[in-house]
């Protein structure tokens, strides 16, 4: 178990999934899922270029109606 | 993006920009149904082929609460938007823009900004200026079944269509503008 996610000063580069654009088939960086409540995540300062891929997915986020899931993303950039 | 509890998310400085989809693709994909609005803030968006921004709930058994999207201090400019248009709206969208510019943006189809799609989505645009955007018709927003457009304090300077000029609505759409 984790108490947060933190993911921080990441570059991809030329990174190329073929069929990436067949939404049954894409190949995923980061698949997020059964984060709950009390957990904070944090990602920042992520590069990523000459690639054709999907950074991330995020599912099945479990918040309450007392706490909530906190999700920070800053500084992203595709380019090519 | 899918999920159905409660959370806050905040998008900030994410930039897209000299990307190409041959056969169209998502930028982003937003299918979440939560309290709150998912925010992007200072999203810039630049130089881009067939890339657009999709939002629509998952169930659409569910729709209490809606796919809520709110992008704000942003930049779109030079998009070619293709046979499609940058933001593809569906069942359960809810999207507000606010202070936000959108320059260059074209497609070859019909509403090059907003394609508000099947059926009764919401979008909300604040302080936001739209310049230089085309398409065969309806240069800015292509607005269908029900769905709904307002503007509040927009500017829209040197936008062109063969046929209806900045809004084509069709099947009970609704176009709203406000000085």
């Amino acid at each position: 178990m984790y108490n947060s996610i933190n993911l921080s000063n990441l570059r991809f580069t030329r990174i190329n999934d073929e069929i990436a654009t067949d939404s049954d088939n894409k190949i995923i960086l980061f698949d997020l899922y059964n984060i709950t409540a009390d957990k904070n995540t944090s990602i920042n300062n992520i590069l990523i270029s000459n690639s054709s891929i999907v950074l991330m997915t995020i599912n099945d986020i479990i918040g309450t109606t007392t706490s909530i899931a906190h999700m920070n993303f800053t500084n992203i950039v595709y380019e090519n | 993006m899918e999920s159905q509890q409660n959370i806050k998310i905040f998008i900030t400085n994410l930039s897209y920009s000299n990307i190409s989809f041959e056969r169209g693709g998502s930028l982003l994909e937003f299918n979440q149904q939560l309290a709150n609005y998912i925010i992007l803030d200072n999203l810039q968006v630049v130089n881009i082929y067939q890339g657009y921004i999709s939002i629509e709930a998952a169930n659409k058994s569910r729709l209490t609460r809606k796919t809520k999207v709110q992008i704000q201090n942003s930049k779109f400019d030079t998009i070619n938007a293709g046979f499609f248009s940058l933001l593809i709206l569906n069942e359960g969208a809810l999207l507000n823009i606010m202070n936000s510019t959108f320059n260059q943006v074209s497609s070859l189809e019909e509403g090059a900004i907003i394609f508000a799609d099947y059926q009764e989505t919401e979008t909300n645009i604040y302080s936001s200026s739209f310049t230089n955007n085309t398409s065969v018709k309806g240069s800015l927003f292509n607005i269908k079944d029900s769905s709904v457009v307002r503007c509040y304090n927009c500017q829209m300077v040197a936008n062109f269509a063969i046929i209806s000029g900045l809004v084509y609505v069709s099947d009970d759409g609704f176009f709203e503008f406000y000085g």
